[in-house]
């Protein structure tokens, strides 16, 4: 077993209004000093057996095509995840 | 005249926009997501042949999981659809069918959350920008049409330099009036494709269809002002 994980997040350009409200709620209870938030998006593929060249590049594609919008979001990261 | 309206799972909509072609003597053949023709898996489904036009209608695809059209991307009709809207044949996608529209590569953009972050379920004033389709051919340019909004992704999201060279080449089919709801670019609530064979709208026209069915509000004094929009495809 092991783990593709593939991160997104959305354009620095594009209006976040999740990040925004979190950056508001935490500014509310006193945590303005986090600054600004962004949300992204994790996903984690578990995949049988061992994870090769190939399957990683196709992991790639779709990230690129499918786990990401390529005109909202950019794909920030594509890595096999260690084990504990 | 046959027209397909295609479901997935999640579509909500087609109920709606059949009642309202049928009404109008139109042919409405339903089509499942995974019907993508005689060859396709062995399956013997008519799919989109010999159809003249096809409806996505509204509605959460797959539970809007990923991102509001995204998985439609992975059904069988995906190939399909790119097929015909190649051949010139008129799609039409409202609501969640604009937002699958335009993840298939089919229309430019993209439709975010809203400015405001929560769901919009409200009928406003919409100008039509662009009568040139196949969808608006019996609309007046600049008129203008009460429809109800409801969505909670319709935020119609194009840069700068698409937005201009959309407008340029008058694709941009329909734009809020009074009112940018969601916050869209430009105010835009519907567009077409360079063709102009494909269109995506925002507002739920097939739920401004028919007197007394309409959403409430004392804005929709018709309460019919989408059916042109689904009629135009007849003449």
């Amino acid at each position: 077993m092991a783990r593709i994980v593939i991160e997104v997040m959305p354009k620095v350009e594009i209006l976040d209004p999740q990040g925004k409200a979190i950056t508001a709620a935490l500014a509310s209870a006193g945590h303005a000093d986090l600054g600004v938030v962004r949300a992204g998006k994790r996903f984690e593929l578990e995949v049988p057996g061992e994870v090769s060249d190939e399957l990683l590049a196709k992991a790639r594609e779709l990230a690129e095509n499918l786990f990401a919008n390529p005109n909202i979001e950019d794909v920030t990261g594509v890595y096999v995840a260690q084990e504990a | 005249m046959t027209i397909a309206v295609v479901n997935f799972p999640g579509s909500l909509d087609g109920g709606q926009v059949t009642r309202a072609l049928e009404a109008h003597d139109a042919q409405v053949r339903q089509v499942w997501h995974t019907d993508a023709g005689a060859d396709s898996g062995g399956l013997e489904t008519a799919g989109l042949e010999g159809v003249d036009a096809v409806i996505l209608p509204g509605g959460a695809a797959f539970g809007d999981a990923l991102r509001p059209g995204a998985l439609a991307k992975l059904s069988p009709i995906a190939e399909p659809l790119r097929e015909i809207a190649a051949r010139g044949v008129p799609i039409l996608g409202i609501g969640n069918g604009f937002q699958i529209l335009t993840e298939l590569g089919l229309l430019p953009g993209t439709l975010l959350l809203n400015a405001s972050g929560s769901f919009i379920g409200r009928e406003t004033d919409f100008e039509v920008s662009c009568v040139d389709t196949p969808w608006t051919r019996e609309l007046r340019k600049t008129s203008r049409v009460t429809l109800p909004v409801l969505s909670k992704h319709g935020r119609y999201f194009v840069d700068e330099t698409e937005a201009k060279r959309l407008q340029d080449e008058d694709r941009v089919v329909l734009q809020f009036a009074d009112e940018n709801l969601t916050g869209s670019s430009e105010a835009i609530a519907g567009v077409s494709n360079a063709a102009g064979n494909v269109v995506g709208l925002l507002p739920h026209v097939e739920h401004a269809a028919e007197a007394g069915f309409g959403t409430d509000g004392v804005a929709n004094r018709s309460q019919t002002d989408g059916l042109r929009f689904l009629t135009s495809i007849l003449v």
